[in-house]
């Protein structure tokens, strides 16, 4: 098997699905990429045996048909050295020896039988529907940032898919905040719901491009494939119940907080560094118009107030967020301005943005800290 | 700060930090109480004055005795001893049921006498304490008159309680000079006599010499403390394994390493004994487990804590046991629920493991600490499964407890099986009880069980 490709077209493409393969694995052969050369053709895999991604791309002078397992760490430490230029692959699958040589010299590396690859989970059986590149790519972006990493709780360590016939939730928790946002552009074929792994949607994010390029998405009971014309990628589901999550959504927050989204989060990382760095707590004292952002750090005797104009309707309260979990919810809207929908100081906080656009929903939820309850 | 929150200063009212340990050239008073819960109870039932008394957690001729009398003592009788054996000795040892709420009341009391004299005090335990008398030259002349100043007040107030007094430069040295001396002792070791005392004892006289400490001195040939005093830091170093022998080279030579300011509490636990009677009792094991959790349970709600990790330990009479640690997804502070995951993990073990009840009548002992604290004036709560109200409800009830008494109101779960449910040991109890002003914090520690 042998085949000439570019150093840098190589390179990229094994970027784009390098980031599959787990730092610490048990299995030498988790730490390669396939190799699957047919015709011009040469398909690159990558695994972590809860997701496998696959991309595909042409070659030159490609002879003869053939697989074999390449170590993933030498081979890109290799290629981020090497100037853009030509490489020629020689394969031998009989003694497993590669030998790539360039301009500058060739070297020479052992690799894995292509049949202790793991093999990719068969999507029989399976439901599909289509999205656009960057409509997912969008959801995964409003979403990601609050998926939880306590493995004790495996429902919310993922994101959750919500399908409907008109509409699509992505929905996803730590326990202290909840992001939900639904798109109404995309149907899906029946009413189901799936939680997705976070290291799956953090690849996607990283290779999907930002364009309208149309996705397959299908899934069964234990897993989800993504399908574009040369990038699949293929997961297991959490398979654990996510929680209720619209229970927890109030329904009767009656007062109104809307504020400029970019001064409320220049304000909050200002004040947060004043703010107790285990609690981040920053209280939001809301006087008629007038939102006065203040946090101390006791242990420090460290104190910041800051005052900010907003549009109030509601009772004067007092109440108080993690900064850090805020700034991070804040910063994954759009538009100019938010609001927020509040009740009692113990109650959870609706943020939304004001500006609508067309299709999509956004609406995050923020637990307060209980200030001496 | 907001107004809802609580300052902190109130948090750092603490039992076990003072300023001795900053302090060079301190002068410590140590108050080391005589069989301080036979004297108790000798106290409030003259009827046993002077007649050989054992103190037992529970009333079985199997149970161990936690407190001789003098008299008893006087016949060999020894702290942990089971009643059954103290009898060999002692025919007419008379045994007497623990009153923990009895022995606390008067360690209040003792501890407002030294207050009154003294605003830096230590409780070490229910029945010691150590004053920093520093910054008090110039107040106190003679610091052996005012030992028997305090004697005469605890003296006025209960008289059969006897406590030996033991003033030295450290808390070590000072403890050291209330064993010199009982019952009622008054000792004070300074540079000038510190070698003619020591001269008397024998390595194992000091508080934490024992027989691996003993031995590991003579192999390097220190046969007695006097020689240890003037024995080299490298020498000691050297027999203790580094950092040891540093402490004790301190300790000899007048310099504080026993106390240390500690604003911060890292770990909280709790352990029950289990007589033979209580482990026959699948249900009563249990509800040892929730007196075990509920006093973790009222330790965390009065210093205003949650908790994020907690262990559970078992042992059984064939010195076997098992234990295990639980990390919490969200910061508990519920006895109740603290419960619930040590069960969970417990019937886990139990079915993988296919061990039958691991609450068997072989069970000996059971203990619960909880550690990785979180302040609850900034608990973040879940969206999902949120407990701002039963967080609340606890507290009012142990605001209640304080205010009305103890049994104004209880939980179902206190109730099962309150036999089991009584506290029976008193010992760690007094760093729940703090004096703040006139006030005792856990009043309810005070009072009676029914």
């Amino acid at each position: 098997m042998r085949f000439i490709v570019t150093s840098t077209a190589l390179l990229k493409n094994l970027q784009q699905i390098s980031g599959v393969i787990s730092a610490n694995t048990v299995l030498s052969v988790l730490e390669d990429f396939l190799f699957e050369l047919k015709g011009n053709t040469l398909t690159l895999t990558a695994t972590d045996l809860e997701t496998m991604m696959r991309i595909q791309l042409d070659v030159n002078d490609a002879q003869g048909n053939g697989r074999i397992c390449i170590p993933s760490k030498i081979l890109m430490d290799y290629l981020k050295n090497l100037p853009e230029q030509p490489i020629t692959f020689s394969i031998n699958e009989q003694d497993l020896s590669i030998e790539m040589s360039s301009d500058v010299g060739k070297y020479r590396i052992g690799g894995e039988k292509a049949d202790d690859f793991p093999k990719e989970p068969a999507p029989g059986d399976t439901t599909s529907f289509n999205i656009s590149s960057i409509a997912l790519l969008e959801s995964i972006n409003k979403t990601l940032f609050a998926v939880s990493t306590d493995t004790l709780r495996p429902a919310m360590t993922g994101v959750y898919f919500e399908l409907a016939k008109d509409s699509i939730t992505f929905v996803s928790t730590d326990a202290h905040r909840l992001v939900q946002f639904r798109r109404t552009d995309i149907s899906c074929p029946a009413q189901d719901g799936l939680v997705v792994p976070k290291k799956p949607l953090q690849q996607l994010r990283a290779t999907l491009p930002a364009d309208d390029t149309q996705l397959q998405l299908s899934y069964n009971s234990s897993h989800l494939f993504v399908t574009s014309s040369r990038l699949s990628l293929s997961c297991r589901l959490i398979d654990a119940r996510f929680p209720d999550y619209k229970a927890v959504i109030p329904t009767d927050n009656p007062y109104r907080l809307t504020v400029s989204r970019n001064d409320f989060i220049s304000a909050l990382r200002r004040i947060s560094i004043f703010a107790n760095k285990t609690t981040n707590q920053v209280v939001l004292d809301i006087n008629g118009n007038a939102l006065q952002l203040s946090a101390q750090d006791i242990d420090f005797s460290y104190e910041g107030k800051e005052m900010l104009s907003c549009q109030y309707s509601g009772e004067d309260m007092k109440i108080a967020f993690n900064a850090r979990l805020m700034i991070e919810m804040v910063s994954n809207m759009d538009g100019a301005e938010i609001q927020v929908e509040l009740s009692t100081p113990t109650r959870a906080g609706i943020f939304r943005p004001i500006e609508k656009t067309e299709n999509e929903e956004v609406l995050m939820l923020l637990m307060p800290l209980m200030v001496g309850v | 700060m907001t107004p809802n929150q609580k300052p902190k200063q109130s948090k750092n009212v603490r039992y076990d930090s003072n300023s001795i340990a900053m302090k060079p050239g301190s002068l410590v008073m140590y108050i080391d109480m005589n069989s301080y819960f036979a004297s108790c109870e000798q106290q409030f039932r003259p009827e046993l004055r002077g007649k050989p008394i054992g103190v037992t957690t529970y009333d079985s001729p199997h149970a161990a005795v936690i407190a001789p009398s003098i008299e008893a003592k006087k016949f060999g009788v020894k702290t942990g001893m089971r009643l059954s054996d103290c009898k060999l000795l002692c025919p007419h040892i008379i045994p007497v049921t623990t009153r923990p709420y009895l022995y606390r009341i008067v360690h209040v009391e003792i501890m407002r006498i030294l207050q009154s004299y003294c605003i830096d005090v230590l409780a070490k335990s229910i029945d010691e304490a150590v004053i920093n008398l520093s910054s008090y030259r110039l107040v106190y002349k003679d610091f052996v008159e005012l030992a028997k100043k305090i004697k005469n007040d605890i003296y006025n107030k209960y008289d059969y309680i006897k406590c030996s007094i033991g003033i030295a430069p450290n808390s070590f040295l000072a403890k050291l000079a209330t064993e010199l001396q009982k019952p009622d002792g008054l000792v004070q070791i300074t540079p000038e006599n510190i070698d003619h005392h020591l001269a008397t004892l024998k390595l194992t006289d000091l508080p934490g010499i024992a027989g691996r400490n003993e031995r590991r001195l003579k192999m390097i040939g220190i046969d007695n403390p006097l020689q240890m005093r003037h024995a080299s830091q490298a020498l000691l170093r050297k027999a203790f394994g580094g950092i040891v022998g540093y402490y004790w080279h301190c300790r000899l030579n007048f310099s504080e390493v026993d106390l240390y300011s500690r604003s911060q509490t890292r770990t909280m636990s709790t352990m029950r004994t289990v007589s033979r009677e209580q482990s026959a009792s699948k249900q009563t094991l249990e509800s040892l487990l929730v007196s075990l959790c509920t006093r973790l349970e009222q330790r965390m709600v009065k210093q205003g804590l949650f908790c994020r990790e907690a262990s559970f330990f078992i042992k059984y009479r064939s010195k076997t046991g098992w234990d295990t640690s639980i990390r919490f997804a969200q910061p508990v502070q519920d006895a109740l629920e603290l419960r619930k995951y040590i069960l969970e993990r417990i019937h886990e073990f139990e079915q993988s493991h296919n061990v039958g009840t691991m609450f068997s009548n072989q069970v000996q002992s059971m203990g619960v600490a909880i550690q990785n604290f979180m302040d609850d004036s900034a608990l973040q709560y879940s969206l999902f499964d949120n407990r701002i109200q039963q967080d609340v409800v606890r507290k009012t009830m142990y605001t209640l407890k304080d205010k009305y008494g103890k049994n104004i109101v209880r939980k179902g779960s206190e109730l099962f099986n309150p036999t089991v449910m009584k506290d029976a040991i008193g010992f760690g109890s007094v760093k729940d009880l703090l004096l703040v002003g006139d006030d005792v914090t856990n009043q309810y520690l005070l009072e009676e069980d029914y």
